[in-house]
């Protein structure tokens, strides 16, 4: 891949996030979280992550520490467990993370109906509306949906692009990220929206669909493009900002 | 020709570009003369706010039954005159949807976070989003939805936020306690508020000095001395009572009289007139008190409640 194009996206979302995330991805239950699962989820997008060089806070690889540790805890039998002086003895290792995700969760809801109740105070107007003639640039959301929807869709992507890539010939190829966003906006030339696996219909190889999603990331970033989702966790749309 | 109380209080409304508040408005009347007729203003000179607040529930409910273009919201400690929402396609256009971008998600749940927690530091902040917020409070400072309040005196003084009066404004909110979840969610940051004042005091006592030199925000500190106390030891709470405590062994023992149920919850929808009087930006006591009793009765659900209970409110009316 050639690295002539650096994508800097800042990711304001956290390691809360993404498992809150993933545990509503897998429909598991909060208070009993699948270590193992949820540990290996979190793994594979922290991977991910990296690879698109997204600037990955440190508090990510803390989370994942954590994971890891409270994953060998439950390892051992119960009555094999240090019992260190702050916590009760027989108390759930798992029980810190969850009062921390419950609690999180709850400020989580409390912004997303702030959310709502913005859009609703959106269609009503006062004399003077104090709002008018202000920056209004910054703070765009980057997308309508979650970074990690992206990333949930960009792994799905790259993982049938190398079930294919086995069965092509070699070649050389090189892709640009300024080449690709060139080619998503012909694309997208003289109809509205596309769907977001369409985007790497062609894309042969896994350097290439990496590069797309760069293109992709960078033409959001740019308010050329934006995204959206119908259903959660459902497909992906890209559409063209007027 | 007379001149009714209520033909003023519109006009006033009608011509005001940001929420009147009962208090603003007596203030007006004391104040107001017409010089050539003196007769006209003198009626009004001496209205009472209560008089006032019924008279802008008698205003509202007008707009609602002749389907005016506009109603009358209370917004941000006042009230105000807006048009509903389904003018908004033409009211954009007017407008040049001149409005600023919505906020993002982050900022929004950061937002969240420090109006129902402040004044609040940014470790604190971080504390609970688990993740740095540097970014989202520039912004929202940018937006003047945030503002600095005060210094903490934990160790190296950080700045602590607080939401401003526009953050009300942009929101539609009458205060903070019409924030989704304010009940259960400000309950926590009360008992903290309460454990912080108790420690305050034993630093005043052993110092003997009247002020405790704490200049972080004097109406803060007021606020906590007229809450009643609630039991910060809940279970399953104890890193609030303790977060930030130099010794919470200490609270453990003196602070389980759990005397915050006296306070009766009075009507979300109506709060008294003094109250309406004196809610400006900051949180009076009251907003507290409301919030400790609203939140108290639930503690025993406390584990229950990720499964969203949009019930929960008029639960607590009924038991009260």
């Amino acid at each position: 891949m050639e690295a002539d194009y650096k994508v800097k996206l800042e990711v304001f979302e956290g390691p809360l996030d993404l498992l809150l995330y993933l545990i509503k991805k897998e429909e598991v239950d909060i208070y009993d979280i699948p270590i193992e699962r949820i540990t290996n989820q979190y793994m594979e997008y922290l991977t991910l992550m990296q690879m698109l060089n997204l600037e990955v806070a440190g508090e990510f690889l803390v989370m994942a520490a954590t994971l890891m540790y409270i994953k060998s805890r439950m390892l051992l039998p119960a009555d094999q467990q240090v019992t260190d002086t702050e916590t009760e003895e027989g108390e759930d290792p798992r029980w810190e993370l969850i009062r921390q995700l419950v609690e999180y969760k709850k400020f989580k809801d409390a912004g997303l109906q702030l959310g709502q109740r913005e859009e609703q105070q959106a269609n009503i107007f006062s004399r003077g509306s104090p709002d008018a003639g202000t920056e209004v640039d910054k703070d765009i959301p980057l997308a309508e949906v979650s970074i990690f929807d992206l990333i949930n869709a960009f792994n799905e992507v790259l993982k049938k692009a190398s079930a294919r890539e086995d069965f092509r010939e070699i070649i050389e190829e090189r892709f640009t990220v300024s080449d690709k966003i060139e080619e998503i906006l012909y694309t997208l030339r003289d109809r509205s929206e596309m769907i977001f696996s369409e985007l790497f219909a062609t894309a042969s190889s896994r350097a290439e669909v990496v590069v797309t999603f760069l293109a992709l990331l960078e033409l959001i970033r740019l308010k050329r493009l934006k995204v959206v989702q119908v259903e959660a966790f459902g497909e992906i749309q890209v559409l063209k900002v007027a | 020709m007379t001149l009714e109380l209520k033909n003023i209080i519109e006009a006033l409304l009608f011509s005001a570009e940001r929420p009147l508040s009962p208090k603003e408005i007596r203030a007006i009347f004391a104040e107001a003369t017409d010089e050539e007729n003196p007769g006209m203003s003198e009626p009004f000179r001496n209205v009472r706010e209560a008089q006032i607040v019924a008279t802008l529930d008698e205003l509202k409910a007008e707009c609602e039954l002749q389907r005016h273009s506009y109603q009358l919201v209370e917004i941000a400690g006042g009230w105000r005159l807006v048009t509903r929402p389904e003018y908004a396609p033409w009211l954009k256009k007017l407008l040049d949807e001149a409005r600023p971008h919505r906020l993002s998600p982050p900022s929004l749940e950061t937002l969240a976070i420090i109006a129902l927690r402040q004044p609040i530091s940014r470790a604190d902040i971080a504390a609970i989003r688990g993740v740095e917020v540097d970014g989202v409070i520039k912004t929202l400072l940018e937006r003047d939805m945030i503002t600095i309040v005060g210094k903490s005196d934990a160790p190296g003084r950080p700045m602590l936020y607080g939401t401003t009066q526009k953050f009300l404004e942009h929101f539609g909110l009458r205060d903070i306690d019409d924030m989704p979840k304010a009940a259960e969610l400000r309950l926590q940051a009360a008992a903290l508020k309460t454990a912080e004042q108790k420690m305050e005091e034993a630093k005043a006592k052993a110092t003997d000095a009247g002020s405790s030199g704490s200049d972080a925000a004097p109406e803060a500190v007021a606020e906590v001395k007229a809450t009643p106390h609630p039991d910060p030891l809940r279970p399953g709470h104890d890193e609030v009572a303790s977060r930030g405590l130099g010794s919470p062994q200490g609270e453990r023992g003196e602070a389980t009289g759990g005397q915050g149920r006296a306070t009766p919850q009075p009507d979300p929808l109506r709060p008294g007139q003094d109250e309406v009087a004196s809610q400006g930006l900051g949180s009076p006591a009251s907003e507290v008190e409301e919030a400790i009793s609203a939140g108290l009765s639930d503690e025993d659900e406390d584990d229950d409640e990720y499964e969203e209970d949009e019930d929960e409110g008029e639960e607590d009316e009924e038991r009260e």
